[in-house]
């Protein structure tokens, strides 16, 4: 009850002084223009911002958007290539497409054994019966003028080519890099001719190399 | 309102007072009144407040979240059907179904009184349908919703986007109407098979939900489908924005199963089949090609067959696998368990003496071989290269002591290279055959099933028969799946097949011998699979068929089955054609040149080269009189 009691022992003048002292005593306005610039630049970089923000989000949406659809042309692109890819390369359609050319089934293949001797039968498969009398550009495609030009002046030529070729592989060769197993005899003579070879390196031939020997 | 209440007797007093003054009602009871009231009112919002931001928060908060937040299943890519070099058998594309709304053809929408003819004339080129059906589709006010074609490219579907951009320009300068605003698109997934009918029958196909419905598709259904995801996200308009939070469950693709087929052996086995049951005209045919070594399966082809992209044209009998559905009594080419189970009982030997008369009497019948010859005097190797019944009967008998004894050991040999047991494949709808306990045999049958009559199998169960003897004598469980290769990329490779010894290593290397003067021998029946250059074993078949719709004997199944290269074997080829009817219908005219063909491919696509070795045959006759 002290507290109460002070107060009201203060006079009405000595309160008014306290209350003076409470006001600043110079005047406020030298303080205040800076004081609302910097809430006005405040308030304005904060609405810029927020409105830079927004349009940057809205761009990238955008952006986002464009892209999306990009991609997913694209993706359509390649699936049409892709099924185009698919069709021609399925084995049916290749094989129609060889027989166009003249080629015939390759029948029994024949392999060179590990020393040089011909593994198999490697006489040609008997073309078969020419088809209806090949018409210069008749319905080819008009891509393939050149090649079905020269595959049709001789159908029968092709497969006698094509025989061997497939046959000369042997599935246990080794890349032709890998020095061949210690071959013996033939280990002292490295500069064999490519018609000579060491017997050994001959089976590890890729079949386009091997195509090339007898 | 918080004051201390009055006391009663002062308002009575004031009244009493003012008397003859203007009398005011008391001030009190309203203020009183009108507190309570507020009071109430406060309180009403209180408990509304309350329930609404505290007790029934979340609900009020999902009802609102109804419109605001949309949920969308994201669907998990089907896993790819690939051959055993990775190259796609089956793949899946984005398509679109293109949709419209009848109604917005109408006259009253559109402002054109032809708009469904107008559209149908526009769209019935792009989707290559009639126009006439199209118009009729459209032409229906009443309907909200018809399906103008399923499955249509991404390319389709932009066309019919472009054309429509182009009639709304017009439309907007006058000079056109614009009669496609009713049509939609719906994205959804196509189903494709890159190679067509190859090897269809295995593959199967999916249904219009996406499922697998047939054959692998369906059997590797749960691998391949993988698992639907979902995202939720905020949306304003039908606009997704950008800001709000997001929840999204990524899908997870199915698996890329890879199977043991090659592509090429398969092409080469389908080509030789479906020509040769047309050459034919038999009902079908089936091919299967096994690797002796790892019993894979390589190629499983049958005919006819039918295009997976377009299964609703296809004929719905044709859409097994008869491969591996079709029971059938597989004839000669099981006598070789017959002399698998002689040799190795020690029955009798390769070149033990057979005398082969002209009819053989036993049970109710006289029993004759497939041509009339005189008494024939044959070595065990010969029975087989004649492919003798009445010599096989006579090798069976000797199983046991007595003809019960006989059956039995028979039956255990049948057992154990798989017949009457599924193959282990799993695949759907296969059959297991039809073999009857030897207890059950009745007095023909037990004479009959030593030559391959009186018991069914199917085709891979065949072809599974000759790889064993081929692998030395230990049977492998066929296989067509090679692993998977799951979302993360890591190829898993399935399990190892189950190994199972049937025969030793010498009564196969025999069997193979005899197999071989099969082929090799002059008097052999399967002169027509020779190979120039290989050592061939094999081993025609021609049975009687059962005609599936009468159940009696009607018409044969021509089949041919034999390994190469016969001292170190490496494929298997299984041929069969039911019920030729043109030309020739003995198994060594019918499927000896599929066989021939087909076997003569994979050994070049396997790249599997001669032995070099010569073998002439066994001897196949001896002189009586020595």
């Amino acid at each position: 009850m002290s507290h109460r009691d002070r107060f009201t022992t203060l006079t009405g003048l000595t309160r008014l002084n306290r209350l003076g002292g409470l006001v600043p005593a110079r005047g406020t306005t030298a303080a205040r223009t800076p004081f609302v610039l910097l809430v006005v630049v405040l308030l304005g970089t904060g609405m810029v911002t927020l409105l830079i923000l927004n349009a940057s989000l809205n761009q990238g949406s955008f952006e986002l958007s464009e892209l999306r659809r990009e991609t997913q042309e694209l993706t359509d692109e390649q699936q049409r290539l892709q099924a185009e890819v698919d069709a021609y390369s399925a084995p049916g359609a290749l094989a129609e497409r060889a027989e166009e050319l003249g080629l015939v089934p390759a029948g029994p293949p024949a392999f060179l054994g590990e020393d040089g001797a011909l593994l198999g039968d490697a006489s040609p498969t008997p073309a078969p019966e020419p088809p209806a009398p090949p018409e210069p550009g008749d319905d080819d495609a008009p891509g393939d003028g050149e090649d079905g030009g020269s595959g049709e002046s001789e159908p029968q030529e092709l497969p006698t080519e094509v025989v061997p070729q497939g046959g000369v592989a042997d599935p246990r060769a080794e890349p032709s890099e890998t020095p061949p197993p210690d071959p013996g005899v033939g280990a002292g003579t490295p500069e064999a001719p490519a018609g000579t070879r060491d017997p050994e390196v001959e089976p590890v031939l890729p079949p386009a190399e091997g195509a090339q020997t007898p | 309102m918080s004051s201390p209440r009055p006391p009663r007797p002062r308002g009575g007093r004031a009244e009493r007072d003012q008397a003859g003054a203007l009398r005011l009602a008391s001030h009190r009871p309203r203020l009183r009144l009108i507190g309570v009231g507020l009071t109430l009112v406060m309180l009403a919002f209180t408990v509304r407040l309350v329930q609404v931001q505290a007790v029934g928060a979340a609900s009020y908060t999902e009802k609102a979240a109804v419109n605001r937040y949309v949920t969308v299943p994201l669907t998990a890519e089907r896993g790819d059907i690939t051959d055993r070099s990775g190259t796609a058998l089956a793949t899946t594309v984005d398509a679109y179904d293109i949709t419209a709304d009848p109604l917005l053809f109408s006259e009253e929408e559109s402002g054109v009184p032809d708009a469904p003819q107008q559209a149908a004339a526009l769209l019935a080129p792009i989707l290559g349908r009639e126009e006439a059906e199209l118009a009729a589709l459209l032409d229906d006010p009443e309907n909200r919703y018809v399906v103008l074609a399923r499955a249509q490219t991404p390319q389709t579907w932009r066309q019919i986007r472009d054309l429509r951009g182009t009639l709304a320009e017009q439309a907007s300068k006058g000079t056109g109407d614009q009669v496609l605003s009713g049509v939609f698109a719906t994205e959804t997934a196509k189903r494709v098979y890159p190679n067509r009918d190859l090897a269809a029958a295995v593959l199967g196909f999916v249904n219009s939900e996406g499922e697998g419905a047939g054959g692998l598709e369906a059997q590797l259904d749960e691998e391949l489908s993988g698992e639907d995801g979902t995202i939720t996200y905020a949306q304003s308009g039908g606009r997704r924005v950008p800001t709000a939070g997001e929840r999204e469950q990524p899908p997870v693709p199915g698996s890329d199963m890879e199977l043991t087929l090659d592509r090429d052996i398969q092409w080469a086995a389908q080509d030789a089949i479906s020509e040769q049951v047309e050459k034919s005209d038999a009902d079908g045919g089936y091919v299967v090609v096994q690797d002796t070594t790892t019993g894979e399966i390589l190629a499983l082809a049958n005919a006819p067959g039918y295009d997976p992209n377009d299964v609703a044209s296809a004929d719905p009998d044709a859409l097994g696998n008869p491969a591996l559905q079709d029971a059938f009594e597989p004839g000669s080419t099981s006598k070789l368990i017959t002399m698998a189970a002689v040799l190795e009982e020690e029955a009798a030997d390769t070149d033990t003496h057979v005398t082969v008369p002209n009819r053989l009497p036993r049970a109710d019948r006289n029993f004759a071989d497939h041509e009339e010859h005189e008494t024939l005097y044959l070595t065990l190797a010969g029975v087989l290269a004649h492919s003798s019944n009445i010599g096989t009967i006579l090798a069976a008998e000797q199983l046991g002591e007595s003809q019960p004894e006989a059956n039995e050991a028979l039956h255990s040999y049948l057992d154990a290279f798989g017949f009457g047991r599924p193959t282990g494949l799993g695949f759907p709808g296969e059959t297991a055959g039809i073999l009857a306990p030897s207890g059950d045999w009745n007095a023909s049958q037990q004479y009959t099933i030593p030559f391959g009559q009186g018991l069914s199998i199917n085709a891979v169960q065949a072809a599974s028969v000759y790889s064993t003897v081929a692998n030395g004598g230990e049977r492998i469980d066929p296989t067509l799946v090679r692993g998977w290769r799951g979302p993360d990329g890591q190829f898993e490779a399935a399990t190892e097949p189950e190994r199972t010894r049937v025969v030793s290593e010498e009564t196969a290397a025999e069997l193979g011998e005899m197999l071989e003067t099969v082929v090799a021998s002059e008097d052999g029946t399967g002169a027509a699979a020779r190979i120039p250059g290989y050592r061939v074993a094999g081993k025609t078949g021609t049975s009687n068929r059962v005609d599936p719709e009468t159940g009696a004997y009607s018409g044969y199944t021509s089949s041919f089955a034999g390994f190469a290269p016969a001292d170190e074997p490496r494929v298997t080829v299984y041929c069969a054609v039911q019920n030729p009817t043109e030309g020739a219908y003995t198994g060594s005219e019918v499927c000896g040149p599929v066989f021939n063909e087909v076997m003569a491919f994979a050994l070049g696509a396997l790249q599997v080269p001669p032995t070099g070795t010569e073998f002439g045959g066994l001897p196949v006759s001896f002189d009586p009189d020595e």
